[in-house]
């Protein structure tokens, strides 16, 4: 039995790396400008016969479909670690206003500063708007866990979140009004989303605090799985709930924070990602459900992202919306699951 | 033998917004020695999870000391402290997706590295919990998917586990069926007997508590009460704190007994094995056996090859029942009209 679910698995997941890898090349391929799989070959081995296609190729395609990995790995395991802190399966960075708590670090970074007639970015660099996200959204994760700590019922946390959500949005409305126009037209475009605003230097930032975040989920996931039994049964085996808790803290808005302040608010991923993981592994081990969640979450923005640049048209769709299109229904799927909304 | 469990005068309690309110209202003072097994009773709201809980160190205690094999719940080192006790609460257990083997080798956490490699030894303790508890048939099978008995038994598989001397459980046999509550309490004098462990249990089953506990702990209203059971049923100390209007322990025995109310008089005669039941039923409807030889209601059992017939006289009116249920309809019936 156990070893035919080992076989199982493996099976599994060597399909869904192959469906990465295929789903990546579509992704490159694909854009405003389509280049053919010969043409990418021909980049691959001698760069610049064409500079153009070298510059979209190398500037623009490659660092998107890193960004897309990156910001799947990050917000699958994000929403996994806040499912587990909340036990509560609708947890994820967007629906508890997470992600509206890195978007007001980034609105005031992008336009309170410039109310002021100061340019933010421009000052701290994008080191500033990762530093104002992770504040934000950990500063939003510190509020709903107090909050959570009164109201156990996993539907009110929910309402609670979406308070939050609004609160930061009504903050928000309050410097779009004061902020200049160029800095109003910076922050409406983060809010859409996009995978494809990233530059080299911030990709490598990007994956340092995206790396400090995955290592610290790994290093936690084996309490976390004893966690999982409850409170009392976490603290009678030994573990020291506040130690792990604040280092889950740490992990989940450092993912979260640094993927919304490069990417704008990605909705569902992060909730929908490791409820289809442990769908198809039967599995609520973290040691697993961290990769595999992972895996998941990637396929998922890919798909997303392939989206976004609707085939054989030329609308190009903000990625917030494609991403939304793919959660909803998984979402609505664990609420209509009702009572037996365990994780 | 020396006592593994002792305390001294603590106060136990909760913190509400900083105050501390003590349940109960008095210091607590016990011991426990090696291999004993413990029934923990007393009304709800006594504090009998909150004892269990501080003693495992899950709750903060006002004052006083605890001392478990020679730790302290408050200052011990949190991984040594639960290599001496485990406690299974009564927290409920929402995983979708772990079996029971797995969830059993979590109880291994406290012997294990920080990754959770799984070690020889673990496999060795995990399979033996699995076998004493009786649940080794079902190892691969989800936690959620058990019967309420079974979970019982791994959540003990558990706390067997991770290989504690002292145990304990809070409610372990709420819920359960009467065969499956029967079969957790005889495993708990199993493993009080087989490996010499200390289980302390909360129970609401006196009955059962004294026929199978080592120790009864009684959370009174104003002291609490270590003794054998025994003795306790000898002091009276179970009749004082739970006698009431429709409860009475027989002071013989420890049994619970129910009261009921009588409001009528009924007159019984017959030397048969069916007397004591008709005696019941009678109770049970309200009316009381009275030996006055001029009672209106009298009931006579005759014994007629192998079942029996019940001759009721009201005041000279002979009915004859070859039922006990016909006769307690009839005798309702009577108590309405008058």
């Amino acid at each position: 039995m156990a070893k035919l679910t080992k076989h199982y698995n493996f099976f599994i997941i060597t399909i869904l790396i192959i469906i990465i890898l295929v789903l990546s090349i579509i992704d490159i391929l694909n854009g405003s400008v389509k280049i053919s799989f010969n043409d990418a070959i021909n980049l691959l081995i001698n760069k610049s016969d064409n500079n153009s296609l070298n510059t979209i190729f190398f500037d623009i395609r490659i660092p998107r479909i890193i960004t897309a990995i990156l910001s799947g790995i990050a917000l699958s395991i994000s929403g996994l670690l806040m499912q587990t802190l909340f036990r509560n399966p609708l947890a994820g960075p967007y629906v508890l206003g997470i992600s509206s708590g890195a978007g007001l670090g980034v609105a005031l970074s992008v336009m309170g500063f410039s109310a002021f007639g100061l340019n933010f970015i421009e000052v701290a660099g994008s080191g500033g708007s990762i530093l104002a996200a992770c504040l934000g959204s950990g500063f939003f994760m510190f509020l709903i866990f107090v909050i959570s700590l009164k109201i156990k019922d996993v539907m009110t946390l929910l309402v609670a979140g979406m308070l939050l959500g609004s609160a930061a949005s009504a903050i928000i409305n309050l410097f779009q009004f004061v902020s200049s126009e160029q800095s109003l037209k910076l922050f409406v475009i983060w809010t859409m989303g996009s995978l494809s605003n990233t530059t080299w230097q911030q990709l490598a930032l990007m994956s340092c605090t995206i790396l400090i975040g995955v290592l610290i989920s790994i290093f936690i996931a084996y309490p976390l799985n004893v966690w999982l039994l409850g409170d009392d049964n976490a603290k009678s085996s030994g573990i020291n709930i506040n130690k792990i808790r604040n280092l889950l803290f740490i992990s989940a808005t450092l993912l979260a924070g640094s993927v919304t302040a490069f990417c704008g608010p990605l909705a569902f991923i992060g909730i929908a990602a490791p409820h289809i993981a442990r769908l198809i592994f039967k599995t609520s081990n973290h040691k697993l459900l961290i990769p595999l969640s992972a895996i998941i979450g990637v396929i998922m923005l890919l798909i997303a992202d392939i989206l976004t640049q609707l085939p054989f048209t030329n609308f190009l769709i903000p990625i917030n919306t494609t991403t939304s299109l793919l959660g909803v229904p998984i979402v609505l799927w664990i609420v209509l699951k009702g009572k037996k909304m365990w994780i | 033998m020396e006592n593994i469990v002792t305390t001294k005068e603590l106060i136990t309690g909760y913190y509400n917004n900083g105050k501390f309110s003590a349940i109960p209202q008095y210091q607590i003072n016990i011991a426990a020695k090696e291999g004993e097994l413990i029934a923990l009773i007393g009304s709800n709201g006594n504090g009998k999870t909150t004892l269990l809980k501080t003693l495992a160190g899950l709750q903060k205690y006002k004052s006083g000391e605890i001392n478990i094999f020679g730790n302290s719940p408050k200052t011990a080192n949190k991984l040594d402290f639960a290599k001496v006790l485990s406690i299974a609460t009564t927290e409920l257990l929402k995983i979708a997706y772990t079996s029971v083997y797995e969830f059993v080798m979590l109880g291994r956490y406290p012997y294990s590295n920080f990754f959770g490699k799984i070690k020889n030894d673990d496999i060795e303790i995990v399979n033996m919990a699995l076998n004493e508890t009786g649940i080794i048939h079902k190892k691969d099978e989800l936690l959620n998917r058990l019967s309420d008995g079974e979970r019982q038994r791994a959540v003990i598989a558990r706390t067997l586990s991770q290989n504690t001397n002292v145990i304990l459980l809070d409610e372990p046999t709420a819920f359960l069926d009467i065969k499956n509550k029967f079969e957790i309490f005889n495993l708990l004098k199993t493993l009080t007997l087989k490996f010499n462990k200390t289980i302390i249990f909360s129970t609401h089953d006196i009955n059962t508590a004294i026929h199978i506990a080592d120790k009864i702990w009684l959370l009174k209203t104003n002291c609490i009460i270590n003794k054998i059971p025994e003795q306790i049923i000898f002091d009276d100390d179970l009749a004082n704190e739970f006698n009431s209007d429709y409860l009475q322990i027989d002071k013989n025995s420890g049994n619970l007994n129910f009261i009921n109310k009588s409001s009528a008089f009924i007159g019984l005669e017959g030397n048969s094995k069916i007397q004591t039941l008709t005696k019941n039923a009678f109770n049970r409807i309200g009316f009381e056996i009275s030996s006055n030889k001029n009672i209106t209601l009298n009931v006579i059992i005759e014994e007629k090859g192998n079942s029996f017939i019940w001759k009721l006289n009201d005041k000279n009116e002979i009915f004859i029942f070859n039922q006990l249920e016909e006769l307690l309809l009839h005798l309702k019936f009577y108590k309405l009209k008058n």
